[in-house]
């Protein structure tokens, strides 16, 4: 992975963009908040460092974890500050707050994965979110063993959103395997060529 | 002077009393602390998958090949396997329903090491695994002590005490 061309890495960079511009817009209906989209950040990376170089690794976090299946394999993770999701989420009961979180980070992977996967005629689907509260790298540790199972080499795409008039900072990460980042190349290379 | 020593995820240090070995965020990770007591020297070990079943490019992610080595390396300073002890931590399961084939990884990384352990002749002389929440851990060479945190939610859904459990 850390061998990949110029060119693939602005096809995987041009691939988070894509993802980053299909954020915003659900976050903006379920929360009625304007939303700010940083530039995607695309790192590559081996397993044991993605908790440390998402940041804060040893700070709580709000998280869901949604399993990508079909033609790749990978994760989509929403990571928020608890303190950080009680403000965005005043008006839910304290204990909906997760369900919410789960609903929230369902329909942004959602609106992510299905805009990749028109544009690069991939079938990608998403298992049921589910969601907890804890240190982020036990957290993120758990979700890169899942993707890294046979090969440690693994591509993130982080996505920071700042919400409403406060910025309210939440982050969505998607993480794919080996396979799935050679097939995301080839497909992206495919339509350039057409 | 003591000191402590921060063992990072997919590694492992070795050393002696006074000093200390510690890690972070141990989710479905395990840890596997090694201790001699008559030399009071001991091994922190912080993996995250089984065995080796990935690339090659760091032994010390697997439970398989990092334990050996580690082993190696006491042998190297003529401690045998038979004066070590072994205490262990994690193999939690963050998320529910994240199962592969009905196993979660830290059961699948609890029962490697239970297995390598006993193939090898280290007694497990304390454990703190399974479960849904992350530990952190010290492990004290002057004594072997390990002491084990785990962050705990309140009603309010806010982490505002730590259990505190010793091995």
């Amino acid at each position: 992975m850390e061998t990949l061309d110029s060119f693939s890495k602005d096809l995987l960079r041009e691939t988070a963009n894509i993802m980053a511009q299909k954020t915003a817009h659900p976050i903006e209906t379920i929360l009625r908040q304007k939303t700010v989209i940083s530039k995607p950040e695309i790192m590559m990376q081996k397993m044991e460092f993605v908790a440390d170089s998402l940041g804060q690794a040893d700070e709580v976090r709000d998280s869901v974890f949604i399993r990508i299946l079909g033609d790749g394999k990978g994760a989509a993770v929403l990571l928020i500050k608890p303190e950080d999701s009680q403000k965005l989420l005043l008006d839910v009961d304290k204990a909906m707050r997760m369900d919410a979180l789960r609903e929230i980070a369902n329909i942004v992977a959602g609106a992510c994965l299905g805009g990749i996967a028109r544009l690069l005629s991939l079938k990608l689907m998403q298992a049921v979110p589910v969601a907890t509260s804890d240190m982020s790298r036990a957290i993120v540790n758990e979700i890169v063993s899942e993707v890294g199972l046979t090969n440690a080499d693994l591509l993130c795409a982080l996505i920071n959103v700042a919400i409403g008039p406060e910025n309210i900072p939440l982050s969505m990460v998607f993480i794919f395997d080996t396979d799935t980042t050679n097939l995301i190349i080839s497909k992206s290379k495919d339509m350039t060529n057409q | 002077m003591a000191i402590n020593i921060q063992v990072p995820t997919a590694d492992y240090a070795i050393a002696s009393a006074p000093d200390s070995l510690s890690t972070v965020g141990i989710g479905s990770c395990i840890v596997i602390c090694l201790y001699a007591p008559t030399s009071k020297m001991g091994a922190l070990l912080h993996c995250m998958l089984p065995r080796e079943e990935n690339d090659l490019s760091n032994s010390l992610r697997n439970v398989d090949t990092a334990v050996n080595q580690v082993v190696e390396q006491f042998l190297a300073k003529n401690i045998q396997r038979t004066d070590l002890i072994a205490k262990i931590a994690g193999g939690a399961q963050m998320f529910s329903g994240t199962e592969d084939n009905g196993t979660s990884i830290g059961k699948r990384n609890i029962e490697e090491t239970k297995r390598l352990l006993t193939t090898l002749k280290i007694p497990i002389m304390g454990e703190e695994i399974g479960g849904t929440r992350a530990r952190s851990l010290i492990f004290e060479l002057e004594t072997g002590k390990v002491t084990i945190t785990v962050a705990q939610l309140n009603s309010e859904q806010s982490f505002d005490t730590e259990l505190t459990k010793i091995l």
